[in-house]
C-alpha cells in the first residue's frame, strides 16, 4: 500500500494509532505479473472492536481523509458516550450512515471509492463488531478474494535468477 | 565449602530471573516494530497492538495484506 509510505501518512498512523498487519490471502506471480491479492485496512479500538474500514488500495490522500474521519468519529463517539458501550456502539453505526447517506445524494460523485458504500453499508450494522467477524465479509465478498493461508505462488521464486 | 556453591547458584538463578523480568518489562515498553518500506511501524502481532493501545490510549490500525508483507516482491 503505496499511502503507507508517505510520510505524513506514517506520521498520522504512529500519533494515533498502534499498528500491525496480517497475512489473510495470497496471490499469483505469472511472468514477472502479480496476479490478484488485495488489501484492507481497519481502524478499530484498543479491543480491536471495528470503527471504519478502507477496503482495497488508496491513494495517501484518500487513506490520510479516511483515518482523519476515524480518529475524529472515535474521539466524538467518546465523549458523546461518556463510558456508555451501547451508546458508543450506536453513534459510530450512525456515523456511518450518514456517511452513506451523503453518498447517495452525491451519487454520481467521482471523489467517493468504489467500496466505500459497500463499507460503510457492512459498518451500519457492523460497526464496533471484532475484526475477526468482519474480515471475512470485507475481504471476501467486498474485495471479492478468498482467505487463505496458501503461500505466493510464483512461477519462480527466484525473480533475478539468469 | 558446598555451602557456598550452593548458595552462590541460588543467587545467579534469582538475579537471572529478575534480569529476564526487567528485559521482558522494557521490551513490552520499547516494542520492536519495523516499517516495511512504509512510514508505518508495525509492531509484531494484533494482539500486542491492542495491548500497547490500551496502555498509550491509541487506537488500533491493522492492515490484512494477501502475500507476505516482510517481503515488498511478495506483497
Amino acid at each position: 500500500m503505496n499511502a503507507l509510505a508517505k510520510p505524513e501518512v506514517g506520521e498520522f498512523i504512529n500519533r494515533y494509532f498502534v499498528s500491525s498487519f496480517q497475512r489473510v490471502g495470497t496471490f499469483k506471480i505469472n511472468n514477472g505479473q502479480k496476479q490478484g491479492g488485495n488489501v484492507a485496512a481497519y481502524f478499530c479500538a484498543p479491543d480491536g472492536r471495528v470503527l471504519h474500514v478502507i477496503a482495497g488500495p488508496v491513494n495517501d490522500k484518500v487513506f490520510l481523509e479516511e483515518a482523519e474521519w476515524a480518529v475524529t468519529k472515535a474521539q466524538e463517539a467518546i465523549g458523546e458516550a461518556k463510558g456508555d458501550a451501547a451508546t458508543f456502539r450506536k453513534l459510530i453505526r450512525k456515523y456511518h450512515a450518514e456517511r452513506l447517506e451523503t453518498a447517495q445524494e452525491q451519487r454520481g460523485s467521482k471523489n467517493r471509492q468504489p467500496n466505500s458504500n459497500k463499507v460503510d453499508k457492512v459498518l451500519v450494522s457492523g460497526a464496533t463488531k471484532k475484526i475477526e467477524d468482519l474480515y471475512r465479509t470485507i475481504f471476501e465478498d467486498i474485495l471479492g478474494e478468498t482467505v487463505t493461508t496458501k503461500p505466493v505462488q510464483a512461477d519462480t521464486p527466484f525473480r533475478n535468477r539468469k | 565449602m558446598r555451602l557456598a556453591y550452593f548458595a552462590f547458584a541460588i543467587l545467579t538463578l534469582v538475579l537471572g530471573v529478575a534480569a529476564a523480568d526487567e528485559t521482558a518489562l522494557k521490551s513490552l515498553a520499547a516494542p520492536k516494530t519495523a516499517c516495511f518500506g512504509t512510514a508505518v511501524e508495525f509492531v509484531e502481532s494484533p494482539t500486542l497492538a491492542a495491548k500497547l493501545a490500551a496502555e498509550q490510549k491509541k487506537l488500533v490500525f491493522v492492515l490484512h495484506v494477501s502475500g507476505h508483507f516482510e517481503d515488498p516482491d511478495f506483497t
